[in-house]
């Protein structure tokens, strides 16, 4: 390669640098966010233990079966909330069970979950639309509870 | 009745003969009492077996058995292992010398493309961080590549290790690919 | 990668893609939950216990090497119950077990044994508890040859039809047809003579 052809794609490079990190702050500027939580029970029971709970849809039952091994999955609640932004937000799920989510730099939030009004973990992440973050775990080695948190909007 | 009667009353009962033998079958049932029975105890045994197909188990613990497949296949890929590459001939060595200024600059396209893919919203480079505060759980993750999941799995502890302070978790682990 | 209890969890599609891009825990997963019913396939034919163990396992293996090559038009027990068949059949093939096979053969060829079986007439699972039905059919299993146990496993337990069951065991339709047929009347045969010596 000669010195002229490598002077060149040295330039190239730093402009695409400086363009990169530019655009990437300015991802990083302050939103609101919409968010929805669904807590969810997974069993291969045909029906759940609380009539009230409904079977959550069918295009969610196909996503949910092809994540877990369970067969029917019911919606024991569904909540959707705005969490402004660099604040928290608490959402209650259950009796026992509350997330709090607090909006940070870039797409990053921080999911704090809490079990009988303590915290059992705190995660944070970038949450992107058009992808859900599960939270869950077994119910005596036959059922599930998950919590599944999706980004509905943000502005 | 012959075999042949016989077989193509066999083959009534399981489906597999076309329209008109199969009326050929139901005249003789219609009109041949022997042949009706005959039907019947072959119909009997096909439901009696499909209602009922004796249940084997593993005769030996789970583990064991998966130890010794995974030890079999761990031999199997020590023996497929591809032995040292024989030197590359001369054309190749020429090619490879004309290659590379051009292999460089692709490198760099790859590079400002990659660069281009980093703005867009739904890509995420930032790493994730957990931080466990149950002395009783642990934290499972895992990613589903096509289900754009990421699943935080809770787990009792089973063996004694104390709660992890804050863990991060590095995208490329995550990232299968 | 996520650890291996999280694999308990995830459903076996999941576990396909995990154990595609290598992750032997995410295999061992899904043979840990199928290993009793690839098991019981292979057993079901060779009705041995030690040669049923091992040519499972030899099924495992050859599922992890051909993974790739899953594309989840089946459901992956499916897939895996296909391998395990033909793993049977290739052992089978070359097995040499010629003296009692040859016998049972002949009297199939000649379609002599199964026209003296008398109709069954007695009800062999009345009055018998689901379990105990399960034995006997076990026990009638076990008395048949290879040939004609695996032509009863392949129809009726993996409702295979008769040209599949032909290409599977290397032979012509006519005769998967007249070893069903002998091996169903043999059973029922089997079958009914216990009963009635019970309710003698």
């Amino acid at each position: 390669m000669t010195r002229g052809a490598y002077n060149f794609l040295q330039r190239l490079g730093a402009v695409v640098m400086a363009a990169t990190m530019m655009l990437w702050s300015f991802g990083a500027s302050a939103a609101n966010l919409e968010i929805n939580l669904k807590l969810i029970w997974g069993t291969n029971d045909a029906k759940s233990p609380n009539p009230k709970h409904k079977p959550v849809s069918p295009e969610l039952t196909n996503k949910l079966r092809k994540i877990f091994q369970w067969k029917n999955y019911f919606e024991v609640n569904d909540v959707t909330g705005r969490v402004p932004s660099r604040q928290s937000k608490k959402f209650r799920l259950s009796d026992k069970c509350e997330i709090e989510i607090t909006e940070m730099e870039g797409p990053k939030v921080e999911i704090k979950l809490y079990g009988e009004g303590k915290v059992v973990n705190k995660i944070t992440k970038p949450l992107v639309k058009g992808e859900s973050v599960f939270i869950g775990a077994e119910d005596k080695g036959e059922n599930s509870w998950f919590i599944m948190i999706s980004l509905v909007n943000e502005d | 009745m012959n075999m042949e009667a016989q077989l193509k009353m066999q083959a009534y009962l399981d489906g597999e003969l076309g329209p008109s033998e199969a009326a050929e079958v139901q005249r003789l049932l219609e009109q041949d009492a022997q042949a009706r029975q005959q039907f019947e105890e072959l119909r009997a045994v096909r439901s009696l077996l499909r209602d009922n197909e004796p249940e084997y188990r593993l005769p030996e613990s789970r583990e064991f058995y998966w130890s010794k497949i995974s030890q079999a296949i761990a031999r199997a890929e020590a023996q497929s292992a591809p032995g040292r590459e024989d030197p590359a001939p001369a054309w190749a060595l020429l090619l490879r010398r004309w290659l590379a200024p051009v292999s460089a600059m692709a490198m760099v396209f790859l590079l400002a493309l990659a660069g281009l893919k980093m703005l867009s919203p739904n890509h995420d480079y930032a790493m994730m961080e957990i931080e466990n505060y149950s002395e009783d759980l642990m934290v499972s993750t895992f990613r589903h590549p096509t289900e754009k999941v990421v699943v935080f799995w809770l787990t009792p502890k089973t063996y004694d290790v104390a709660a992890k302070p804050a863990e991060e978790i590095e995208q490329d682990e995550l990232m299968y690919q | 990668m996520a650890p291996a209890k999280a694999y308990k969890t995830l459903s076996d599609e999941a576990l396909v893609k995990e154990a595609q891009k290598g992750d032997m825990d995410a295999f061992g997963e899904l043979v840990v939950r199928h290993s009793d019913k690839i098991y019981a396939r292979a057993f079901s034919i060779m009705h041995n216990e030690d040669e049923a163990i091992d040519l499972s396992q030899e099924a495992w293996v050859k599922g992890w090497q051909r993974l790739k090559q899953f594309q989840g038009d089946s459901s992956f027990l499916t897939w895996m119950t296909r391998i395990v068949i033909n793993i049977c059949l290739d052992y089978l093939r070359k097995q040499k077990r010629q003296k009692a096979e040859s016998i049972e053969a002949l009297d199939e060829e000649v379609g002599g044994v199964e026209r003296q079986m008398p109709v069954m007439v007695v009800n062999p699972s009345e009055g018998l508890e689901r379990s105990e039905l399960r034995e006997r059919i076990d026990k009638a299993l076990a008395q048949l040859s290879h040939e004609h146990r695996t032509v009863l496993v392949l129809h009726e337990f993996e409702n295979l039809e008769y040209k599949e069951i032909a290409k599977r065991m290397g032979c012509s339709i006519g005769t998967v047809m007249s070893r069903l047929f002998y091996a169903r009347r043999k059973l029922a045969a089997l079958l009914a003579g216990w009963r009635r010596e019970e309710n003698m």
